[in-house]
């Protein structure tokens, strides 16, 4: 009877309150909404969407239990004029459902048949929800008893109030955007909770192709990156930002120098042989990822597997990085401002011998080569004591040249807002980055524009403007061009001690190619302006339910402007580097693209259904266009008009590829438990003949999501669990243009009675067969989630095979042109990625970890010519393996000379390096070398620590690799090569007396190049010189403090201060104190950055 | 599928497809024939291979450690240097005469344009088969899956021989100023008396020899440095590289030239070369009992003086030096010496290659408009004289010949053939001109000219003031050479071509 009564008193009010108290409570006058009259008509339709309606009616939010069987029931009704009350018992009539509603506005629908146990409430519990990174309160969190449907929600300051029958009971928190939390009550009556933003929630949106999808949804493998994960990391560029995010994404950066840090980003290892890089989409126009922003990143997406990246075709063969800008909300406009300072210095550098030093190794290696010593004993003793620095100097000239402040500074201003029509967000960025030498600089300056419109119930527009602005400066040199530096390192690193860099009188000393120092003092300069507007405008259509219609023209101009102005610069011997010249460049490219799409997105009861079709169009052109003269009357003097006009010089040339596409996609799932995707996509190139022009590329994959099968539901640990299933075929065309058509060159000029003969001839190879390279991969894995998500969990195994590779195998030398490409190799890589994350919290202290791991093995499957130098491409080794003889240590003693095999023609020394014979032939020649290591990483992984306390945060990331191998720069390798200079690193060496070794070191004897160019023995390309690069780094630290609201004021909703440390610390077994990443020997080095910060949202 | 839209035509080249119809396609693609038919590094280096220099570059093509895997050097700026193996030219050459034939151009004009290509391709096979013995003898285009067996020498040279003949009447007698540039029929003529020579067929040779004399068209130039130098235009030319400052320049004076001033000196003479020159009073060092061992360069063939730079001759305004380690500058404080023999700019025997290079700025150092010879008439004078006194047939006017040449030099005249004569004079006359190597190899002298240690100069030290030298007993050591006899004169075929040809085989010894 009791239970009679209680149903009756839920049905005649219908609040939630009236569930939990028997009185009832009349102050809460949710009747206003129930009695609210509206029209309801519905045809065949199911239960739920019925229900979904009059929510929506009465702005009702509503709540069910999914496994209720009676919601797919289907039903039909003409009601007018009815209450909203009245119609949910019309359409609740005969399903055994009752409804309740909360004072938030929540309608929940609950079994009637439930015996609901009505219990006079002992306790009031209170409290306050606030964000655990802001300080900010929250309105509307859900509260929940557990176990129950019972429970409150925060009201406008994030004060709760809720009523539990015992005070032994756990209250659950929840609220979208925010880690679930379980409190148990424990006896309190206040309880104070803040909650955690959520990285991996159930109802993440995933950015896919042409597309977003719900995580739980994602058949393919698919890593993402939200904002949150990038904004904490102050770096100046998009690429840094992203390493080590995310499994199986390998990103090195080569150098340091500002503006040119040279990224190279590698989806599961290097898929072909031509160009492996993914293709980076931003807004869903192709671009570089070196003209984003960072701080206007909303998310990255990357697309690892075929089926992911299908929809994509021909370019997608190596991944796809699509990366989303923030765009504005429907809120009052939100201003923002973020900056950074840091500091740059080189991770490692080599370290170098004293002039003293140096004298003496180079009378030794003399010595050892049966020749006089170089130096005195009296000369060495002026090097050492620097009693006449002039003629016997001891420079340090890597010191001389790392003068730089290595100073940057970053902001950024953004403003966002809307209307319930517009949305709009604008930024401003600025970087400024003064490289490690001096005059090394680079400016960027970035505008966005996203704009968005709801112009009628049917139809939207969104604009997307870019402009970004780099203004690179270098120093310049006689021997580069384009801004390179390299010269100012590699001499720096290579002019000995012993030579000075000014004379008594302060002129320039100088070694063969000159002196860097001078260069940099006297020399000219490069200055590079590189402009890029990126533009798309998109207009959708919405034709029916579930119908739209959407076009997007876009279009990527660049313009790149350089300026090369070298200076004539004098010697203190009387000699002079020059003439002055001055080569203007200038580039023009641009990409415009025209794009339709049809998609079809509706629910029918169970079955989901997705569908797209497009059409997609793409030109690329580029020109450049380039002027030379020298002889200036003034170094002063850097416009083309006043240079000479003997030996100026001008060139210009152009190139065009085109791109065209059809494509489509169907997504399918049963009850979102079942999922399958298929796309298809036919793409046409120009770079291929007519007949060859065309490819299909198709793709499958499906999904199950076990956890939510019934047989799951008393496993309560388990959250969800997804098994992941997929295949696909792509295709890839980066080679160059026109190899199919036989070009004949001009310029090919000769000389005819003194003046210039046009020639022409054919210098490149045709093949008109070439056509699309394939990539076919098979993608298993799982996602899951566990302990109420606490610990997420992701696997992936794949095995991507590319076929057809284009590529240029070796031919004889009788064709006499260089080796056309053909579609001639294949190659595997299979691997498995996984990535484990834990998060939780232990009253106020927040914690996340996550650890991820990646094993990838490149094998060259076909590859019919073998391309074999010091890098080996042959089938069954991975691609581009080093490839010489096995060192086994020096030479003991005569005997050990003459009883051990040569290279012929070669007599080797003792102390000199000596070679296995692999095949006990007696010689060493070419078919002794074998396979000495990868230039892959076979693993690489990270480590992420997070933690939260109040205010602070600390996070930390570490990145690493191994089963890798990498060489230097032949001057960085050995003493005295090329007149290079000596490391200490070269001091360990093997000592040689009386044709004994009376010291095994681990280099071979000393010798100087200047006289035997030619030691055949030192120099031979062996496991001497493959070393072991495998690393772990501390990438990046960082430890803010988010500074409380209560402080922070009425205008200021977020302030935080940090500070980072990039690249910090390395552990390595790497030689010679260089940069293991990628250790180039004698180039601009690898930096560490300290960066101080500061974020204000108002 | 719309396929309209993907079509693309290219911007920067031509089509083979529009091109070959026109007599001004058969201008353009002959001028790129001859663009790189040779380069100033294979006839400046080349020597390095002989006992006349030393160039550390190609030390290993000739002190025995040549191997498969090191013999090519790519030369930046000179795409071709050292590298005869390559069939680029001979792709462009057969290309060009197949083309032309369908050109519908003055038939007189096409026929001599197609002995200009054959004599290329003959120049580029002479070179071919004198490094590598058999080679595979390729006359038409070929598809990159061509893989070829090796035609013998004796046929490779029969046809070098057959094609100069042929096209010898074809082409034009004048001198190289006269053509232009263009291959002449003294160019084919001389070019076939060089290989008969070599090949021991010394009738013949002389019978080429005499014809190119007698064409009439060439002289000899009176001053034997500037023959060289702004003057490397001359009558005396019968064959030449024609570079012209910016339009087609030779960069070959930067790497010649001594490191004071922005030079590289990358090549140096060898002592065994200085001794090589006669005295003044036309006798050999060893038999003139006026040579002076402490004053070695004074009264010797005025020649040495022109071709080599040596310790303490006036240079620049200076005296070169390459035995001190710190010389005095403009204040009189002592500086480092970039000439020094130790340092990486100063010729390592302190003897820089002087023939070729004469002060100038470090701006036009790259940019040199001196044509190179390649042959030139005294080959023809001495070509003549050998095989005279090979022959015992025209010894007296041999002897004529020969001594034209050391005239010019300012000489005494020899008053017999001998051997020691004909060969001292075109080791000397021709000195860092590419013919010594291939005369040690006719000679068969790889154990007594190249086996053993590689000498300089002798150290001492030069007065900067006076240029006076102070010499030490011991030379400088430049290296030690290992003549390995089985090989027999021949190069490594490159192991690129060993994998990459089935057909292909490897030359002895290697």
């Amino acid at each position: 009877q009791d239970s009679q009564q209680a149903n009756e008193q839920v049905a005649s009010v219908g609040t939630l309150e009236q569930l939990l108290n028997t009185e009832v409570r009349q102050d809460i006058d949710e009747s206003s909404v129930l009695n609210k009259s509206i029209t309801l008509r519905v045809e065949q339709t199911t239960l739920l969407d019925a229900l979904k309606s009059i929510a929506s009616k009465g702005h009702l939010k509503l709540s069910y239990d999914t496994q209720l069987p009676v919601l797919g029931n289907h039903l039909s009704l003409d009601l007018e004029e009815i209450s909203i009350q009245d119609a949910l018992w019309k359409v609740l009539e005969n399903t055994g459902l009752r409804f309740a509603v909360s004072p938030s506005g929540q309608l929940i629908l609950m079994n009637k048949n439930e015996k609901l146990t009505i219990q006079r409430v002992q306790e009031t519990i209170t409290g306050t929800v606030t964000d655990a990174r802001t300080g900010e309160t929250l309105p509307g969190v859900n509260i929940l008893l557990k176990g129950t449907s019972t429970g409150a929600s925060t009201d406008g300051e994030g004060y709760y109030e809720v009523t539990v029958p015992s005070l032994q009971d756990t209250l659950v928190f929840t609220y979208i955007g925010y880690q679930r939390q379980e409190v148990a009550i424990s006896g309190r009556t206040e309880i104070d909770i803040t909650l955690q933003p959520q990285a991996i929630s159930g109802e993440e949106l995933v950015v896919v192709g042409y597309g977003t999808q719900e995580r739980q949804d994602v058949t393919g493998s698919v890593s993402t990156i939200s904002s949150e994960g990038l904004e904490s990391r102050p770096a100046t560029n998009m690429t840094s930002l992203l390493q080590g995010k995310s499994p199986g994404v390998t990103i090195t950066q080569s150098s340091g120098q500002p503006g040119q840090e040279d990224h190279s980003i590698l989806i599961r290892g290097v898929g072909t042989m031509n160009n492996s890089s993914p293709m980076v989409l931003i807004d869903g126009v192709e671009a570089s990822m070196d003209d984003v922003n960072p701080n206007d990143v909303e998310s990255v997406s990357v697309l690892k597997d075929a089926a992911s990246a299908a929809i994509y075709g021909s370019r997608a063969a190596n991944g796809v990085v699509l990366i989303t800008t923030k765009r504005g909300n429907r809120e009052s406009m939100n201003v923002s401002y973020k900056t950074h300072i840091g500091w740059q210095q080189a991770t490692r550098l080599p370290e170098y011998v004293s002039s003293a030093e140096y004298g003496r190794l180079l009378n030794e290696a003399n010595i050892n080569e049966g020749l006089d010593p170089r130096y005195t004993q009296e000369e060495i003793t002026k090097f050492e004591t620097g009693s006449d620095p002039y003629n016997y100097p001891n420079t340090q000239w890597l010191d001389l040249l790392l003068q730089g402040s290595g100073f940057t500074q970053n902001h950024d201003l953004s403003f966002a807002g809307g209307s319930d029509v517009n949305r709009y967000r604008v930024s401003l960025g600025y970087n400024e980055q003064y490289g490690l030498m001096e005059k090394a600089n680079s400016d960027r300056y970035n505008l966005r524009i996203n704009f968005d419109s709801d112009v009628t119930d049917w139809f939207d527009l969104g604009v997307n403007a870019s402009l970004t602005r780099r203004e690179t400066t270098n120093p310049a040199n006689p021997f580069n061009s384009g801004g390179s530096v390299y010269q100012f390192f590699r001499q720096a690193n290579r002019i000995p001690p012993i030579v000075a860099n000014k004379y008594e009188d302060g002129a320039w000393d100088r070694h063969d190619d000159g002196n860097p120092i001078a260069w940099i003092e006297e020399g000219g300069k490069y200055q590079e302006k590189n402009s890029r507007v990126v533009g798309s405008l998109t207009g959708e259509a919405h034709l029916m339910e579930g119908l739209s219609l959407q076009g997007t023209a876009s279009a990527n101009y660049e313009l790149s402007d350089g300026k090369d102005h070298d200076r004539t610069i004098a010697y203190g011997d009387g000699s002079v580097q020059g003439p002055n010249s001055v080569e203007d460049q200038v580039y023009r490219s641009s990409v415009t693209v025209l794009e339709a799409m049809l998609e079809y997105d509706r629910r029918h009861g169970d079955h989901g259904i997705n569908g797209l079709l497009g059409v997609y169009r793409k030109r690329e052109l580029g020109n450049s266009l380039s002027a030379y003269r020298q002889e200036f009357p003034s170094n002063d003097i850097s416009e083309l008009t006043a240079g000479s006009q003997e030996g100026w010089s001008n060139d210009g040339s152009a190139v065009e590829s085109k791109l065209g596409s059809y494509f489509g996609r169907i997504n399918y799932d049963f009850r979102s438990r079942y999922l399958v995707q298929a796309n298809l996509r036919y793409d046409g190139s120009s770079k291929f003949a007519r007949e060859q022009r065309w490819g299909w590329f198709p793709s499958f994959s499906a999904g199950w999501r076990i956890a939510e099968e019934s047989f799951m539901d008393d496993i309560s640990w388990i959250n969800e669990l997804k098994l992941r299933g997929s295949w696909g075929k792509l295709g890839n065309n980066r080679i160059g243009n026109y190899q199919y058509i036989p070009l004949i060159s001009l310029g090919q000029n000769y000389n005819f009675g003194g003046s210039a003969s046009s020639g022409a001839a054919q210098t490149s190879p045709t093949n008109p067969d070439i056509t699309w390279e394939t990539t076919t991969e098979m993608d298993i894995g799982f996602d899951a989630g566990l302990f109420e998500n606490q610990l997420s969990l992701t696997f992936d195994y794949y095995n991507r095979y590319t076929d057809d590779i284009l590529t240029s195998v070796p031919v004889s030398d009788i064709y006499g042109l260089p080796a056309p490409t053909v579609n001639a190799g294949a190659m595997r890589n299979r691997g498995i990625e996984f990535e484990v994350a834990h998060n939780n919290n232990i009253r106020d202290f927040q914690y996340d970890v996550s650890l991820y791991g990646a094993y990838n093995i490149n094998k060259v499957e076909r590859y019919e010519n073998p391309d074999i130098g010091t890098s080996i491409r042959k089938e069954g080794i991975a691609w581009n393996s080093y490839y010489g003889y096995e060192a086994i240590g020096v030479f003991q003693n005569e005997a050990d000379v003459d009883a051990s095999p040569h290279i012929p023609g070669n007599t080797p020394a003792v102390g000199d390096q000596k070679y296995q014979d692999q095949n006990g032939d007696g010689v060493i020649n070419g078919d002794d070398r074998i396979v000495l290591g990868n230039t892959i990483p076979e693993i690489t992984f990270g480590f992420n620590l997070g933690l939260n306390y109040k205010g602070f945060d600390l996070s930390t990331f570490f990145q690493g690799a191994d089963r890798v191998y990498r060489t230097i720069h032949p001057e960085a390798m050995w003493p005295f090569q090329n007149g290079a200079k000596v490391q200490q690193m070269h001091m360990d060496r093997t000592i040689v007396e009386n044709n004994e070794v009376v010291r095994e070191g681990r280099y071979p004897r000393v010798v100087t190049t200047a006289l035997t160019g030619h030691t055949t023995s030192y120099y031979q390309f062996s496991s001497f010189s493959v070393l072991d690069a495998a690393y772990i780094r501390l990438k990046n630290i960082q430890l803010g403090y988010t500074v409380p609201v209560t402080w922070s004021g009425d205008y200021l909703s977020n302030v935080r201060v940090f500070f980072s440390g990039e690249n910090l610390l390395t552990i390595t077994g790497f030689p010679g104190n260089y940069d293991p990443e990628t250790p180039n020997g004698v180039g601009y080095p690898q930096v560490k950055t300290y960066t101080l910060g500061l974020n204000i949202t108002f | 599928c719309g396929d309209g839209f993907l079509d693309v035509t290219p911007k920067n080249s031509l089509s083979d497809n529009t091109f070959w119809q026109t007599e001004q396609d058969a201008e353009l693609a002959l001028a790129g024939l001859y663009e790189n038919w040779e380069t100033w590094s294979n006839i400046i280096y080349f020597d390095g291979m002989s006992d006349n220099a030393y160039y550390p570059g190609w030390s290993h093509k000739i002190d025995g450690s040549a191997s498969p895997t090191n013999l090519a050097e790519s030369y930046w700026g000179d795409p071709y240097s050292g590298d005869w193996f390559e069939y680029g030219r001979i792709r462009k050459y057969n290309n060009f005469l197949e083309k032309i034939e369908n050109v519908s151009m003055d038939e007189a004009t096409k026929e001599r344009y197609k002995a200009e290509a054959r004599f290329l391709r003959a120049y580029n096979y002479f070179y071919k088969v004198m490094m590598f013995g058999d080679m595979p003898l390729v006359t038409e285009t070929l598809g990159p899956d061509a893989v070829m067996a090796r035609t013998p020498a004796e046929e490779v040279k029969s046809f070098i021989l057959q094609e100069l003949d042929e096209i010898s009447d074809k082409l034009p007698v004048q001198n190289m100023v006269q053509s232009e540039g263009h291959i002449t029929s003294g160019a084919a003529r001389a070019l076939k008396a060089r290989l008969e020579l070599y090949m021991g067929n010394y009738a013949t040779a002389m019978e080429d020899a005499q014809a190119v004399i007698e064409m009439g068209v060439y002289e000899l130039y009176p001053d034997y440095r500037q023959l060289f130098l702004s003057e490397s235009d001359n009558e005396e030319a019968i064959l030449s590289i024609k570079f012209t400052q910016d339009i087609y320049p030779s960069r070959h004076p930067q790497f010649m030239l001594p490191g004071m001033g922005g030079g590289y000196a990358n090549v140096s003479g060898t002592y065994d070369m200085v001794e090589a020159y006669e005295t003044m009073n036309g006798l050999p060092i060893s038999e003139d009992p006026t040579y002076d061992p402490d004053n070695p360069f004074e009264n010797r063939d005025p020649r040495l003086e022109k071709s080599l730079l040596y310790p303490g001759q006036e240079w620049d305004g200076r005296y070169y030096n390459p035995l001190d380690q710190q010389i005095p500058n403009e204040e009189g404080d002592m500086v480092s010496n970039p000439d020094y023999y130790e340092n990486s700019v100063g010729s390592p025997a302190g003897l820089i290659i002087k023939k070729y290079v004469e002060p100038m700025p470090e701006a036009v150092m790259q940019n040199s408009g001196q044509d190179l010879m390649v042959i030139r008439l005294p080959e023809m004078y001495l070509t003549y004289a050998e095989a005279a006194f090979e022959t015992g047939q025209n010894m007296a006017q041999g002897l004529e010949y020969l001594n034209r040449v050391r005239k010019r030099a300012g000489l005494p005249e020899a008053t017999a053939l001998t051997e020691a004569l004909v060969r001292r004079e075109r080791r000397v006359e021709f000195a860092f001109e590419n013919l010594r190597y291939f005369d040690i190899v006719r000679w068969d002298l790889g154990e007594e000219s190249i086996d053993g240690t590689v000498y300089g100069v002798r150290k001492g030290s030069v007065n900067n003031e006076t240029g006076e030298v102070t010499w030490e007993s011991e030379h400088i050591i430049l290296e030690e050479r290992n003549f390995v006899a089985e090989r027999n004169y021949l190069l490594p075929i490159p192991q690129r071509e060993m994998d990459n040809n089935p057909e292909m085989t490897q030359n002895p010894g290697y």
